[in-house]
């Protein structure tokens, strides 16, 4: 039913959507269509990127304050957390949270990954479509908890590279000074 | 079958609602961020050398939990806003939802701070403001409405209960007043909008 982009607003359809979740616009044939609005509405930005990294340093910054203050509370706070994480991590991924939907394909959802409000996801092979059409939602909690653990690990190596960068910087300024002072 | 489309107008509102939505969980998460750094700056202390703010004596362990409790309270809320438009999912209650979350839970903090002696009763104008982001001429009635009554709420709980976090009179009215009063000037405001397009529209479409 939804091909591409919705006629009307430019946000990208559910699959087998029979309006537009966004405008109410009906997204069959034979509806008359109106001045779209998409040309002029950019995609959504990075907005929410940095509204879910700023959530997320709140949300460490409680941990933190958990962990040496009340550490009891820190093992289930960790575990109500790990479900946001994979959430998160997933919109992330895909730019939207669609474990429950059926996964889209094809032109449409690589034009619209530039223009539409909620671009769809990119065709990389990061989800699987089901035999029946639904969304094969194991298969994404997998490929999610990986990527997350993936970038995680690639974000504390890169944080321990600037620290031994860091150390070696400073061991070098201490050289320096000792030799120049030294004569 | 030819199914109607809906006007114009409503496309319009719906886009620029789903927009000012986003700015607003935004603003909503970035405030939150600040005033936690702050209220932890307040129970810890902060000394950098060339300036130190002490701890504050009334933040004391029970204070500082129940803070803690609504700042996660709220940051859960905000992402789950974000969850919810990024599924997809953005009906016409999700504006008045997320307000009422937002008076309530801040109303909940000032019920156990200083009540409306607090510094953060502005926090109300800063709700208030963020209405017209989401193109609503009636959220901004609602909000307008829903702050008057969290201030009331404070004003009657100082009355019956804290009578040590109690303002004067005149100063109760004059929030009173000044929230309605912006609220009222929001509403033009989104009029004005509303008429300044259609007029604009209707100029490029004159020959």
């Amino acid at each position: 039913m939804s091909a591409g982009l919705c006629a009307s607003c430019g946000s990208d359809p559910a699959p087998g959507a029979s309006f537009c979740w966004l405008c109410g616009y009906p997204l069959g044939a034979g509806a008359a269509p109106v001045a779209r609005i998409a040309q002029a509405s950019p995609a959504a930005g990075i907005g929410w990127v940095v509204a879910f990294v700023v959530a997320l340093f709140v949300l460490s910054g409680v941990g933190l304050e958990l962990a040496f203050l009340w550490p009891g509370l820190l093992i289930p706070y960790a575990a109500a957390l790990v479900p946001v994480l994979v959430v998160m991590t997933r919109i992330l991924y895909v730019q939207r949270f669609d474990f429950w939907e059926g996964s889209k394909s094809g032109p449409a959802a690589a034009a619209s990954s530039g223009a539409a409000l909620a671009p769809a996801q990119p065709a990389s092979g990061a989800t699987r479509e089901a035999p029946d059409g639904s969304s094969d939602v194991v298969a994404k909690v997998v490929t999610t908890v990986a990527v997350g653990m993936a970038g995680t690990a690639i974000a504390i190596g890169l944080l321990m590279l600037l620290a031994v960068a860091a150390f070696v910087f400073l061991v070098a300024i201490c050289f320096a000074a000792i030799l120049v002072l030294g004569h | 079958m030819t199914v109607a489309p809906p006007s114009a107008w409503h496309v319009v509102e719906r886009v620029w609602s789903y927009r000012g939505e986003e700015r607003a969980n935004l603003m909503r998460i970035l405030a939150i961020a600040c005033f936690y750094a702050i209220e932890l700056v307040n129970r810890h202390g902060l000394n950098l050398g060339f300036i130190e703010f002490p701890p504050v004596e009334g933040v004391d362990e029970r204070f500082h939990a129940a803070v803690t409790a609504l700042a996660v309270a709220w940051v859960a809320s905000a992402l789950g806003v974000l969850i919810m438009m990024r599924s997809r999912r953005f009906p016409t209650t999700l504006k008045y939802i997320t307000t009422t979350v937002d008076v309530v839970l801040l109303t909940s903090i000032l019920l156990i701070a200083d009540g409306p002696r607090s510094p953060l009763v502005i926090t109300y104008f800063i709700i208030l403001a963020a209405a017209p982001l989401r193109f609503s001429a009636g959220l901004v009635r609602y909000t307008a409405l829903a702050t008057i009554v969290g201030y009331v709420v404070l004003v009657g709980d100082a009355w019956l209960r804290r009578p040590e976090t109690r303002v004067p009179r005149y100063q109760q009215l004059m929030t009173i007043l000044a929230l309605a009063l912006a609220g009222l000037a929001l509403v033009y405001l989104m009029k004005m909008l509303r008429e300044a397009a259609e007029a604009y529209a209707a100029r490029r479409e004159a020959p």
